[in-house]
């Protein structure tokens, strides 16, 4: 017997589900879906939920994580309900919920608090950066007596491990909430983890069975792969890549940031243009944590290019700020974004194929059990 | 017939698509009727109100082959005006013609036996072409026509019929068994009937007040047709006009007295027993006619007390009898709403109402307030009373009111108005706002208001009243046929039709037919529904 709680809907409407009221349950959306399946009707089935209040279903959900925004049905929807736009505000709604220290819940809620939670993760950083900071010498760009790397290294170490902590915590709570499997075998568990999370973190491929989303794709592994070049850079070899050498300009160090940089302003800056745009379904209602993710990203990006112009134009006093910038904005970047607002879906979206599919598992067996 | 003319009597029997020729063999009926003496033409065809079927006819009129003809299809409810206009087109006598119902009589009452379904619609179109024999040609004559209508009852119907024949010039007999002219739709009160900008009231009074003002119009309240006799164009008609008891209108002291002084007390009818009355029945609402109220003698037990505050009251008079001479009759005797029995869908439970009652409650107090509190969420269950399934021992309306559901979506869009924030949910079989009112659906649906959808093969939705609320619960066939509870506080009954009191009655003094369903019956109901 389940229980309605009539806010519900109210809540998402804030979070961006402005029209989904207009739904009159056609199923068109489901329909015209690409990747809806059987078992899994969404968006028709979430709208549903959503609109009856069906909290408890919602939340153990892993729907609207499958859905990857093509906008096909908010175009086919005869009611200009916005089924996309719902989903869409679902996932933020889930983000929320995933999160236990409540911190998620406000950055959504209110975009004051995100932006001074991000003034005061800079502030703290620079400060930092104040107190510990070497000798400034002037003389020479010197960022290793600015910043010893190993301090910056340890920075690193320590928001690694807090953010990853976070984030897995918040994976586990997803787990709860909506794996109900609870008859399969452990080696199950690991054989379509590395089916599933694997891959799909690694390409996310399921866009591409999205209709027209063929280049929002490819920018979207150029920002997942231009990130993850720079990541691997600061986290492992950061002895190279903060240094006072002067690589060639063909060194793989050298080298590698720039295309990793220019491929997250490309991807980036195509993200931005299309929300400022607003041309595709997709970008047409942009929440504030989108924008917060976006402009942070774009700034580190652009403060990191920077630094290394500084770097080879010989100019310390101008290196040094910039690097203190660049550090003051990757802090809130990662700090808010990555488990409590929109970055922590490279994780939430693997995960949710990993989770249907053990709950698919589960269902088939159980169901072979009665028959 | 007379003379030389010989009778030649052509016989046409209709398969009706096979709601006549699945039962009734028709080619063997053509057969045996062709042996007939007088027979000269006997045809069977699909459709024969089609024109191709009514062109058989005329053709065999044309050529002189037919001068009497038998129709072996449907009721003569639905065709027999069709197949004589078609003889008159062709030049014959329209009243050389004789209708069989081989139909509704015949194959839709003996789907179990075709082979005796054939002979008796043989024996049925037999006894036609023996009767056609005995015919003579009728030519139409001219009667005098009373230029007056009457018009039996004074609810929105009876008042637009009215107004619009007066207008028209004729003189207007308008007769309302109640004290007071508006029906049901006066109740509906200050409640914005969809999609125009007026209330229910508004449109009531307007309606009154032009009647009113027309030299043409005889309006009697408290007022029951006793007899009727004659025949089209000059009926003669009695009518009984019950006493108010009351020799002219009070003025405002003597209403105010009126108002305290009446010991005997009932729920007021008028706002569907939301509030009491005595029997003392004051104008309902503003515009009201008459103005001179009425006592309710089934009520009033004699006491007199009034007869001290107002000396119009005069418990003496007596009823009258009224005769009238009319050419037409206009039976417009409404409806009333059905009644749910204690506990069908939790009715009777606190918080638990119909929507005739909500209505009621609105119109009273201008808000809605249950218990005490304005509800913060609403369950309208609709269907109630209508569509209901054949059970042993209970009398069912199987029929679709056609207007509960638009009635429930007008309410709740109303309410939606003034109570900010609450939660409607319609738990309906099916919505059925057709035509225009489409747009009503739309409006609710744009407010947020939740549709809920249940299957009546998977039960009914249940009513509880738990913790001092009432509890809904329901199979949503659009969620996954998921069972829901919905915990509200105020659940709404959205009743549908039946006849009003007084239907069967005239349908009787009249000798006009009623369906199963109770409702007078139409012309036609493709042709005239």
């Amino acid at each position: 017997m389940a229980k309605v709680n009539p806010k519900l809907i109210d809540e998402l409407k804030e979070l961006g589900a402005f029209d989904i009221s207009a739904c009159y349950s056609c199923g068109v959306c489901t329909a015209t879906c690409p990747l809806a399946q059987e078992g899994h009707e969404f968006p028709r089935k979430i709208i549903r939920y959503a609109i009856l209040g069906l909290e408890d279903k919602l939340i153990s959900s892993t729907e609207p994580w499958l859905c990857y925004y093509c906008g096909e049905c908010t175009q086919s929807c005869p009611r200009g309900a916005d089924p996309a736009g719902f989903m869409m505000a679902v996932r933020r709604y889930l983000t929320t919920h995933y999160d236990f220290t409540g911190f998620s819940r406000r950055f959504y809620r209110s975009k004051v608090v995100e932006l001074i939670s991000t003034i005061l993760l800079f502030t703290v950083t620079v400060l930092s950066i104040y107190l510990v900071h070497g000798p400034i010498i002037l003389t020479r760009v010197d960022l290793d007596s600015f910043l010893p790397p190993h301090i910056v290294e340890l920075g690193d170490i320590v928001i690694l491990v807090v953010l990853s902590a976070l984030l897995l915590t918040n994976v586990y709570r997803m787990y709860r909430l909506t794996v109900m499997a609870r008859n399969i075998p452990f080696t199950a568990y690991i054989k379509e983890f590395v089916r599933t999370v694997v891959p799909h973190f690694l390409t996310q491929i399921r866009m591409l069975k999205c209709n027209r989303n063929t280049l929002n794709w490819i920018m979207h592994i150029l920002i997942v792969y231009g990130y993850a070049t720079i990541f691997i850079f600061v986290v492992v070899f950061l002895d190279l890549f903060q240094t006072n050498v002067l690589y060639p300009i063909y060194s793989p160090i050298r080298l590698g940031g720039y295309i990793a940089s220019a491929a997250l302003l490309i991807g980036a800056g195509y993200a931005i243009y299309g929300r400022l745009r607003k041309d595709t379904v997709m970008r047409q209602y942009s929440h504030s944590t989108d924008w917060f993710f976006l402009t942070l990203l774009y700034l580190v990006v652009i403060t990191g290019v920077l630094i290394d112009a500084f770097k080879y134009m010989g100019l310390p006093m101008e290196t040094y700020i910039a690097y203190t910038v660049h550090l003051g904005l990757v802090t809130p970047l990662l700090v808010l974004e990555v488990p409590f607002a929109k970055w922590s879906h490279l994780a939430y979206r693997p995960f949710a194929i990993y989770f249907t599919r053990l709950n698919d598992l589960s269902k088939a067996r159980t169901v072979q059990v009665t028959a | 017939m007379e003379g030389g003319n010989k009778i030649r009597i052509g016989v046409y029997v209709c398969h009706c698509g096979g709601n006549i020729s699945d039962v009734v063999n028709v080619k063997k009926v053509v057969e045996e009727v062709r042996k007939e003496k007088d027979v000269v033409v006997a045809r069977d065809f699909m459709f024969m109100c089609s024109e191709a079927g009514q062109k058989l006819i005329e053709d065999d009129i044309r050529s002189g082959k037919v001068n009497a003809v038998v129709v072996a299809s449907c009721s003569p409810r639905l065709h027999e005006a069709t197949f004589r206009a078609a003889i008159t087109r062709a030049g014959g006598n329209p009243y050389m013609y004789y209708h069989v119902d081989i139909r509704e009589e015949c194959s839709w009452v003996h789907e179990d036996n075709k082979e005796e379904a054939t002979n008796k619609a043989v024996r049925q179109i037999k006894a036609a072409i023996a009767y056609l024999r005995h015919a003579e040609p009728l030519s139409k004559i001219r009667v005098n026509c009373e230029r007056s209508v009457l018009v039996i009852g004074g609810g929105i119907a009876g008042l637009r019929a009215a107004l619009d024949l007066a207008e028209s010039g004729l003189t207007v007999y308008l007769v309302e068994r109640a004290p007071f002219l508006g029906g049901n739709a006066a109740r509906i009160g200050r409640v914005k009937v969809f999609p125009y900008e007026k209330t229910a009231i508004d449109i009531v009074r307007e309606l009154i007040e032009r009647l009113r003002k027309m030299g043409n119009v005889a309006i009697y309240t408290n007022a029951e047709v006793e007899n009727v006799s004659g025949y089209v164009g000059n009926f003669d008609v009695t009518i009984r006009v019950n006493p108010r008891y009351f020799r002219g209108k009070p003025n405002e002291y003597e209403i105010e007295e009126l108002k305290k002084i009446c010991p005997r007390k009932t729920r007021d009818e008028f706002s569907y027993g939301v509030s009491e009355r005595t029997a003392i029945m004051l104008p309902p609402f503003n515009g009201a006619y008459p103005e001179i109220p009425a006592i309710d003698m089934a009520l009033c037990d004699k006491c007199g007390l009034c007869t001290k505050v107002c000396n119009k009251v005069d418990l003496s008079q007596e009823s009258q009898i009224i005769h009238l001479k009319v050419g037409a009759i206009v039976v417009a005797t409404g409806f009333k709403p059905y009644k749910p029995e204690k506990g069908e869908y939790g009715y009777g439970l606190p918080g638990v109402v119909t929507l005739q009652e909500l209505v009621g409650i609105i119109n009273r107090y201008g808000d809605v307030v249950i218990n005490g509190k304005r509800p913060r969420s609403i369950a309208f269950i609709y269907c109630v009373g209508s569509r209901q399934r054949r059970e042993e021992g209970r009398k069912a309306n199987e029929y679709c009111s056609r207007y509960c559901c638009i009635a429930a979506l007008d309410v709740a869009v109303t309410i939606k108005e003034f109570l900010k924030g609450v939660t409607i949910y319609h738990v309906v079989r099916d919505v059925r706002s057709y035509g225009v009112n489409e747009l009503l659906f739309e409006e609710a649906s744009r407010q947020g208001q939740i549709i809920i959808k249940y299957d009546i093969d998977e039960g009914e939705p249940q009513v509880t009243y738990i913790n001092g609320k009432p509890i809904v619960k329901v199979k949503d066939v659009l969620t996954e046929h998921m069972e829901l509870e919905l915990p509200v506080d105020l659940v709404v009954l959205v009743t549908g039709m039946e006849p009003s009191d007084g239907t069967a009655d005239i349908a009787e003094k009249l000798k006009i037919s009623r369906g199963t369903d109770g409702f007078l019956q139409e012309v036609h109901p493709n042709l005239g529904p």
